[in-house]
């Protein structure tokens, strides 16, 4: 490879800017090629001055108040969500809380009845709370759980739900109605764990808040 | 820690700061978003200046700027620092302007540089040189291409990372790389060839 070759990347060296297997290729050549060092050293010195040509250059005047004119003509800003995001959030936030409590009444249909065992060895903790029959053994206590969106880029970032937390409460103390399709427990029943769903929305001022437990009895909302 | 990084961990904190002005203007609080441009504009003006390459186009250019970036307030992400947007809108409106004018920038160095290497007023010989190295530096800039001149200004004018440029600049990082080797190269030589003519 010819010195030619060696100069773009010598010119993205100076400021760290070659991938690292280029820059170990260059690196090589360099030690033989007392040319390319010679220009290694002047474009440093180019990029300290343009670096310096920033940083001398005086202040423009101020465009704040032309700025401000414009923007007085303008139309005021929607604040908040827009009418059909808040509706389509809404909407959203009702069918997440409406899914939860399905999930727990609507009868888990399984070959056979879930042991002890296999509830607890469920991938998650939320998985285990969502589909274990109601006589399952308590598997410990719930860990808080964070459901946290991806995040968005110069753009709504959430125009609905945007996170839920699940944080586990005191069990509940009353005696739990007996359910069809379980089997009998080999031992008592564990009292009720209630989990807190906290959802928000885009809208600071739409907080949503349900108190539900593993048997799906939902306590507040 | 390179000059790079203590630039971004500086406007990090501010764009954290800025944050309840974001909320602010959106809510319709103008005096917020004057604290915005005015915190803002050297570096968008700035930016534009050197990819114009004309001031009173710059100011006009950096004012679109700041009224697209107040329409687009009610859905930008206050919880993100705005200087990245800030910068993209301007490369966009800065490209609009060239098509516009569908020629190349004038070369205006004394313009640009305040004062040039003609009409240079009697100055200490070390100010005089800084003068004139600045207006040679700034005929250089104006005799790259649009894209290079762009690259140059973001990375090494404004100090934004590799990643930045190429959201400013709607390209791949690759493509960034490029356009940066072959205008840091041209600087150099263009450079080389004016201190070679005037021995």
């Amino acid at each position: 490879m010819s010195c030619e070759n060696f100069q773009e990347m010598l010119a993205l060296q100076v400021s760290g800017d070659l991938p690292a297997a280029q820059a170990r290729h260059l690196e090589k050549h360099l030690r033989d090629c007392r040319d390319c060092r010679d220009l290694e050293k002047r474009l440093r010195a180019g990029r300290r001055a343009l670096i310096g040509l920033a940083a001398a250059e005086e202040a423009p005047a101020s465009i704040r108040s032309e700025v401000l004119e414009r923007v007085s003509a303008e139309p005021k800003l929607v604040t908040g969500l827009l009418p059909g995001w808040r509706t389509a959030g809404v909407a959203a936030a009702a069918v997440l809380v409406l899914a939860l409590v399905l999930a727990q009444f609507l009868p888990v249909r399984t070959p056979a009845p879930l042991s002890a065992d296999s509830a607890a060895t469920a991938d998650s903790p939320l998985e285990t709370a969502m589909t274990a029959p109601d006589d399952a053994p308590d598997t410990g206590s719930l860990p808080p759980i964070e459901m946290t969106p991806p995040a968005a880029e110069f753009s709504p970032a959430a125009d609905a739900v945007t996170a839920a937390v699940v944080k586990p409460v005191e069990p509940a103390t009353a005696a739990r109605p007996e359910r069809p399709i379980v089997s009998e427990p080999a031992s008592p029943p564990p009292p009720a764990e209630s989990v807190v769903v906290k959802m928000l929305t885009d809208d600071p001022d739409v907080v949503i808040y349900m108190l539900v437990d593993k048997e799906g009895d939902q306590e507040n909302a | 820690v390179d000059r790079d990084t203590i630039l971004r961990q500086g406007q990090t904190s501010v764009a954290i700061e800025n944050n309840h002005l974001i909320l602010e203007a959106r809510a319709g609080d103008q005096a917020a978003f004057g604290q915005l441009v005015a915190h803002y504009e050297v570096r968008v003006q700035r930016t534009a200046r050197r990819i114009l390459g004309d001031a009173d186009e710059a100011r006009d250019a950096a004012q679109e700027v700041f009224l697209r970036f107040y329409r687009s307030l009610k859905r930008f992400d206050q919880r993100r620092d705005p200087l990245p947007w800030l910068y993209r809108i301007t490369v966009n409106v800065c490209r609009s302007l060239l098509r516009q004018r569908r020629r190349q920038p004038l070369a205006r160095a004394s313009e640009l540089g305040g004062e040039g290497s003609a009409g240079m007023p009697a100055t200490a010989p070390a100010q005089e040189n800084g003068l004139v190295a600045r207006a040679l530096l700034e005929q250089a800039l104006e005799r790259l291409t649009p894209r290079e001149r762009e690259v140059v200004v973001l990375r090494d004018l404004e100090g934004r990372s590799l990643a930045e440029v190429a959201r400013a600049a709607r390209c791949l990082q690759g493509t960034v790389r490029s356009h940066l080797s072959r205008g840091r190269l041209k600087i150099i030589r263009y450079l080389e060839e004016q201190r070679g003519g005037d021995r």
